[in-house]
């Protein structure tokens, strides 16, 4: 187990290094921040000087080893916007986006796992259709457009929570409210499919005929065995969730990475986007591998094995 | 029975009592957070990068900077100069201008303001290896010291524009800033102006405090908050439920429904920005475009009072030239061209295109208000005239990463919209960087053209320099090396508590502010 741990975390690590290097690479071929940097009246020596005082004039190379040589000593580099190290900016976000993911979990685990759970009781009976339709409309709605229509709702006509901003608990909700909606379709499908499959095998024959309750037996055997697929779809999802839902953020002015990144990008802030991007790709893996050993937890033929 | 319905009754009330009353303070408990009666909530697109005076502001770290820093002179609403730090000032002779410096001036931790604060800034302007805004002051000599409170600034050239540069030279604490170093600047401030920061929470807000012992009296609103809310609908709403006083940006349909609010209203009012289409004139650049029937047929063709009523409703002025009214040496008797599509299709027979050309029109929605309207409705009107358009819009960074500097990169295919903006009255910076021929966004030559453009750089006398920018205007209708456009309107959402006008420079100024 130990073993299996140390290869993942490996794995987790050269993972990071790919998604720094492509990113790296890209980036450079893209385009030139100092132009962007520079006044709209300077001269071409201004141009060059700036793009000196990034170092963006030397060999490629060189520009990379150096900046690898950096995150192994915990320099991300300084962001050509801010002129600030991009640690600490990342630092100042990343709670803002681990309070919004975890809320957006609270709300879309249990209202999915109950839809989909209610739907694979009785397929396709009406609560089944009922629960289904609920979940793909959520789905099938655009974040940004329910966002503004949230905020119209709840902000603007009936003034109970506040339109946008980090403060008080108050200002969490419409967020995670509209990003979980996107959760709770793939996570209620999911488990209404699995429940059904569930409800059929053998061994939930067996606990019937012993006489257990109904109740026993969707909870104790249905959602434990429903659980490993679920979880499996988190691991992927709590990657996107943390690599910052950007759309989100902007219409609800949370300060998470979702929006450094996207802003970095629109300005090409390289030491900002590769370092974010490391982040995320870290997140995701990151996520997977806790997920892998959720399951020992959760499944003891694997645990055993 | 009757003991029933008197308690049944007495249940009713009590619940009804009770929902009134738990509506009432939720409503009240939530929404009303800016309604402090001495505090302004300002709601703008973005983040400041820096607190530093003198590094590159983008478009929403004026607001900030400007409240805690000032410079020798400063601009009131209306673009006209006034004294700041300096009280007065006079040009000495051809290269140096003399200021005397105001007594008295406290920065926010309590040093004393002089004439070592203003070189010692002007030399951090300068500090090598570092990346400054100094183009405005690069015809700055040196600056000597006469006595505490008397400077003399030693230019190049001549330079007629100082005393407006001086604006910029925003002066910070110099104790302090040696104090915190490079990185602690652009966290930390300590100007001498009549807010002092109190917090930066980056992406969220920036707080601002008066400062009490600020020389020209404590100002009126004693808080100043700048949010940090991208999405322009968030910001209407914030607006709307007056959680925030004033918003930038307003989209033009959306005028209507916050004038129609009887709590809020608009402020609009022409801006520092004038857009207009580039037209790329290099050797590489389209054969069409290089006769000036056909740049004069393009000026002919667009209806520029059309799109400022359809895309801004009526908000913005059309332009004659791509100066603006404010601006030294503007010649009000230089009209704009007028809307003739029949002229514009004779002159391009007579250029030989009668039936037109194609062409290209790059933009991007972040270039302008709008801007990736305007470039459709512009190709709109071209098309009326045989000149097929193909509009691109791109975002900002590879828009502007194309155009500036990228004249050898041979990429922009032939028009494009663009504007210019600067705080100060006087055309010499956006003609050197446009129209001049070494400047990085420009794509026009024109020895004619940069021969007048660096002989008004450096004329004082007043009258020579207007009559060579009156010359200016008349070769630019003529040639017509872009497709003039007009000064474009800022739109701003307030709040009927809050008594303020907006600025042409675009900055949001708490001393400019009242609550009724």
């Amino acid at each position: 187990m130990q073993r299996y741990v140390v290869r993942r975390t490996f794995e987790l690590m050269l993972v990071a290094l790919g998604v720094v290097t492509v990113v790296f690479f890209v980036l450079r071929a893209v385009g030139d921040p100092a132009r962007l940097l520079v006044a709209p009246e300077g001269t071409r020596e201004d141009l060059e000087r700036l793009r000196q005082m990034l170092g963006l004039n030397r060999p490629l190379l060189v520009q990379y080893l150096d900046y690898v040589r950096g995150i192994l000593t915990g320099d991300l580099g300084m962001s050509f916007r801010y002129g600030q190290p991009v640690l600490r900016l990342l630092l100042e976000r990343i709670p803002a986006t681990l309070l919004l993911s975890a809320v957006t979990l609270l709300i879309a685990l249990p209202i999915g796992l109950g839809l989909g759970m209610l739907g694979g009781l009785k397929p396709n009976s009406f609560l089944d259709q009922f629960t289904t339709a609920v979940a793909v409309a959520g789905r099938s709605m655009p974040s940004f457009w329910l966002g503004l229509v949230l905020i119209i709702i709840f902000a603007v006509y009936l003034n109970l929570l506040p339109p946008s901003g980090y403060g008080d608990w108050k200002a969490v909700i419409l967020p995670a409210v509209t990003l979980a909606t996107w959760l709770i379709a793939g996570i209620s499908r999911l488990t209404r499919a699995h429940m059904i499959e569930v409800l059929l095998t053998d061994y939930v024959r067996t606990a019937r005929a012993k006489g257990a309750s109904e109740l026993r037996v969707v909870i104790g055997h249905g959602l434990r065995n429903v659980l490993i697929p679920v979880v499996t779809l988190m691991g992927l999802q709590i990657g996107r969730l943390l690599g910052g839902a950007i759309v989100v953020e902007s219409v609800f002015a949370w300060p998470g990475i979702g929006r450094l990144l996207v802003e970095a990008i629109f300005e090409f802030d390289f030491p900002v986007v590769q370092a974010t991007a490391m982040f995320v790709a870290l997140a995701v893996v990151g996520a997977n591998l806790v997920v892998d050993l959720t399951y020992a937890l959760l499944d003891p033929r694997i645990r055993l094995s | 029975m009757a003991l029933n319905s008197r308690v049944l009754r007495a249940w009713r009330t009590w619940l009804v009592g009770f929902l009134a009353i738990a509506l009432l303070v939720g409503g009240y408990g939530t929404g009303s957070s800016a309604q402090s009666s001495f505090q302004v909530v300002v709601g703008q697109g973005g983040d400041p990068p820096s607190m530093d005076p003198h590094k590159s502001r983008g478009p929403f770290g004026g607001n900030i900077l400007f409240n805690l820093f000032e410079g020798l002179t400063r601009f009131d609403t209306e673009g006209r100069l006034h004294p700041a730090l300096a009280t007065s000032w006079r040009s000495i002779n051809n290269t140096t201008w003399q200021f005397s410096l105001r007594r008295g001036v406290k920065f926010h931790n309590g040093a004393e303001f002089s004439a070592e604060a203003v070189v010692f800034n002007f030399k951090r302007l300068f500090e090598p290896n570092v990346h400054r805004l100094n183009t405005e002051f690069r015809t700055i000599e040196r600056i000597d010291i006469l006595d505490r409170f008397t400077i003399n600034v030693v230019t190049k050239g001549a330079d007629p524009v100082l005393p407006q540069r001086v604006t910029e030279l925003l002066i910070s604490e110099p104790g302090h800033t040696q104090r915190v170093g490079e990185e602690g600047m652009n966290r930390e401030a300590i100007g001498t102006g009549p807010y002092r920061l109190v917090e930066w929470r980056p992406n969220q807000q920036v707080i601002l405090q008066a400062f009490a012992d600020y020389w020209g009296g404590k100002p009126r609103v004693d808080r100043l908050i700048f949010r940090t809310i991208p999405e322009e609908s968030t910001r209407i709403a914030e607006l709307l439920t007056g959680r925030v006083d004033i918003i930038s940006d307003v989209p033009p349909e959306q005028v209507r429904t916050i004038d129609a609010n009887p709590r809020l209203r608009i402020e609009s009012r022409p801006s520092k920005r004038v857009p207009f289409v580039g037209i790329n004139l290099l050797d590489w650049g389209p054969r069409p475009l290089k006769d000036v029937r056909v740049r004069q047929a393009l000026n002919y063709a667009v209806n520029v009072p059309e799109i400022l009523r359809t895309i801004y409703q009526g908000l913005g002025r059309q332009t004659a030239t791509v100066f603006r009214p404010d601006y030294f040496g503007y010649d009000p008797s230089i009209e704009p061209y007028p809307h003739d599509p029949a002229k514009a299709r004779e002159l391009l027979a007579a250029a030989g295109f009668p039936n037109g050309f194609e062409v290209t029109l790059l933009t991007s929605e972040q270039i302008i208000l709008k801007g990736v309207e305007l470039a459709q409705a512009i190709a709109g009107q071209l098309q009326r005239v045989g000149i097929r358009v193909e509009v691109k819009p791109l975002a900002l960074a590879t828009y502007r990463n194309m155009v500036i500097g990228g004249q050898e990169q041979q990429k922009n295919e032939g028009l494009f919209v663009w504007n210019w903006g600067t705080s100060l009255s006087d055309p010499d910076s956006p003609l050197s960087g446009f129209l001049h021929s070494k400047g990085i966004s420009s794509y026009y030559r024109n020895p004619e053209l940069d021969a007048l453009i660096e002989r008004g750089r450096v004329t004082l006398n007043q009258d020579e320099r207007k009559r060579i920018y009156r010359e200016v205007q008349l070769l630019l209708k003529r040639e017509a090396p872009v497709v003039f456009l007009f000064q474009a309107p800022d739109i701003w959402g307030v709040n009927e508590r809050v008594v303020w006008r907006a600025r042409q420079d675009q900055n949001v100024l708490g001393r400019d502010m009242n609550l009724k």
